[in-house]
């Protein structure tokens, strides 16, 4: 990806229109807010966990287009993993949005590779993240101090 | 007109730089100013020739530097009309100077119960420093509301006075919408009810003429890299009768008379607020950055200013999906609006790509943006630097953003 206009492909476009589990879950058993100050950006992400398996995700809020299409897409993919898997593709996925060099293949990130060179774009990362972030808090909320947070 | 301006562009190096590959058109006065060679030169040239402490002069340098810069107060007081360089009072900006406001005549005039008011356009700088002063006192912090457009009236001010009111601190030109206050009605209106008035013009600093004793302002706050000047250099202005009443706010060299280990006595104005080291080339940069303001004169700098905010307004306005968020009686060199579909960070993103310089979100007026029920919008703000090329560059990115986002 070189410029800003690729990076608002018609994938990210459509996931900030129309986004995936948008709303709430009523038998939600993990619920964490996600708010970025600097811009406003305000989301509330709600997981229903049935032993490791995330068996439902859904978040609901407003915010930029990156950060809608970001939680849309990491809902849909999500869906049906385990909570390790879900660290996984975590770590991954932040690779991919903060590597400034190549990030690792991309071939099982799906549409999420949709954010890849996301890291020229520093201010934007946040964005990226935020929705993310709040799952892992949500089925972590005591990270140990040496987790990567961005 | 045109070829004054072509030449003040060139005393912008950074208006050289392409960005992204392309012309930089910035349109983030507001944010910050782009600062002229004669004000990189200044601060360079006392690094170079001159880098020695103030007011411990036995040699020559602190010499030099004392001279630089107590002539940069003596050059912000003409700029403000002050009476004395005794109520120049250099700080790290606009929000140093409202917090020694707050800390210092906070503390020494106010007791629970007093109103301090401010408006619904403050910036953050503005409102914080009395929600820590209500919540250490126990004084009430209340806000005049805008009306629709963005204004704030002289009744909307008469409302919310009570006798209680002992200060009220109000925004000269608000950063977010450009509406620019009428101060020489609502000052006396504050005055006659027994309030002290503090003025934020960190943004009216490098727009409009200002004028402490025709205002009859109490206090005026403002910064240096809103007026072309460096970062991390600003002014508090206070009438000296009030700065002499008011207890330091930081203790530390400079600001003493002399000391012993249980006592002190403070220096004399305007020093008794001036704490350690200060920022000698800060100073020395905005006293360069007023005299380049001086150069070019408040009348070129208004007129060409308010041309590209109209011709701008106009050609924003002509655009669908283009919606205005406020719109002042009197209005600055700033417009805020929103594009349809569009988060404004998204849009900043896009125009960045074009070489289009704004700031997009809630330009640190958070309470002003709930009230328009917005997260942010996107703000574009003018300068002398600026030119028609810039508003067209402008108005192209924002038809391919519209096309992108369709």
């Amino acid at each position: 990806m070189s410029s800003a206009t690729d990076l608002y492909q018609q994938i990210i476009l459509e996931h900030s229109r129309r986004p995936l589990h948008f709303g709430t879950l009523p038998d939600a058993t993990h619920v964490c807010s996600a708010d970025n100050p600097l811009c406003g950006d305000s989301f509330r992400v709600v997981l229903r966990v049935d032993g490791s398996i995330i068996c439902e995700a859904a978040f609901e809020g407003a915010g930029c287009a990156i950060s809608k299409a970001s939680a849309s897409l990491m809902c849909d993919a999500i869906i049906g993993q385990s909570t390790d898997d879900f660290e996984q593709r975590f770590r991954h996925f932040q690779a991919t949005v903060t590597s400034a060099v190549d990030a690792p293949p991309l071939d099982h990130m799906g549409p999420l590779a949709a954010f890849s060179g996301l890291a020229r774009f520093p201010a934007r990362i946040k964005c990226a993240m935020l929705c993310w972030n709040a799952a892992r808090s949500a089925l972590n909320p005591y990270p140990s101090a040496t987790d990567p947070v961005i | 007109m045109n070829r004054f301006i072509d030449n003040l562009r060139r005393q912008f190096p950074c208006l050289g730089i392409p960005v992204n590959g392309q012309r930089l058109a910035w349109l983030d006065t507001a944010s910050t100013a782009l600062k002229p060679d004669c004000v990189i030169d200044a601060i360079a040239d006392y690094y170079r020739c001159c880098p020695a402490n103030v007011h411990r002069g036995i040699h020559r340098l602190s010499e030099m530097a004392t001279a630089r810069y107590e002539a940069s107060r003596q050059s912000v007081r003409k700029f403000i009309n002050a009476t004395s360089t005794d109520e120049i009072v250099f700080t790290s900006g606009t929000t140093e100077s409202i917090n020694i406001v707050a800390g210092s005549a906070g503390q020494h005039w106010l007791q629970a119960g007093d109103d301090v008011l401010i408006s619904e356009l403050e910036h953050h700088a503005n409102i914080v420093p009395w929600q820590f002063l209500r919540d250490r006192l126990g004084i009430r912090l209340r806000s005049i509301p805008m009306d629709r457009q963005g204004d704030i009236t002289p009744d909307a001010l008469r409302q919310q006075l009570s006798p209680r009111t002992r200060l009220v601190a109000l925004t000269a030109v608000s950063n977010a919408i450009g509406t620019e206050l009428p101060l020489s009605e609502l000052i006396p209106i504050a005055h006659a009810a027994g309030a002290k008035v503090l003025i934020d013009a960190a943004q009216a600093a490098a727009c409009v003429p200002l004028d402490v004793q025709a205002l009859d302002c109490d206090f005026l706050a403002f910064s240096g890299h809103k007026l072309f000047g460096p970062t991390g250099i600003g002014v508090l202005y206070g009438k000296a009768a009030w700065l002499d009443e008011m207890p330091p706010f930081k203790g530390g060299g400079d600001m003493i008379k002399s000391v012993t280990l249980e006592h002190t006595e403070f220096n004399d104005l305007p020093y008794k607020f001036e704490a350690g080291s200060p920022n000698i080339a800060g100073a020395i940069g905005l006293g360069r950055a007023i005299e380049f303001v001086n150069e070019i004169g408040f009348e070129a700098i208004m007129h060409h200013e308010n041309r590209l905010t109209k011709t701008a307004l106009q050609a924003l306005s002509s655009i669908r999906g283009v919606t205005l968020v406020g719109t002042p009686t009197q209005r600055r060199n700033i417009i805020s609006f929103t594009l349809d579909g569009v988060h404004p960070h998204d849009a900043g993103t896009l125009l960045d790509e074009d070489g289009v310089a704004i700031r997009a979100g809630h330009h640190c007026a958070q309470p002003l943006m709930q009230r328009f029920g917005l997260p942010g919008t996107i703000r574009a703000s003018f300068s002398i630097y600026n030119n028609d090329e810039d508003i067209e560059q402008l108005v192209r990115s924002i038809n391919r953003i519209i096309r992108i986002f369709e």
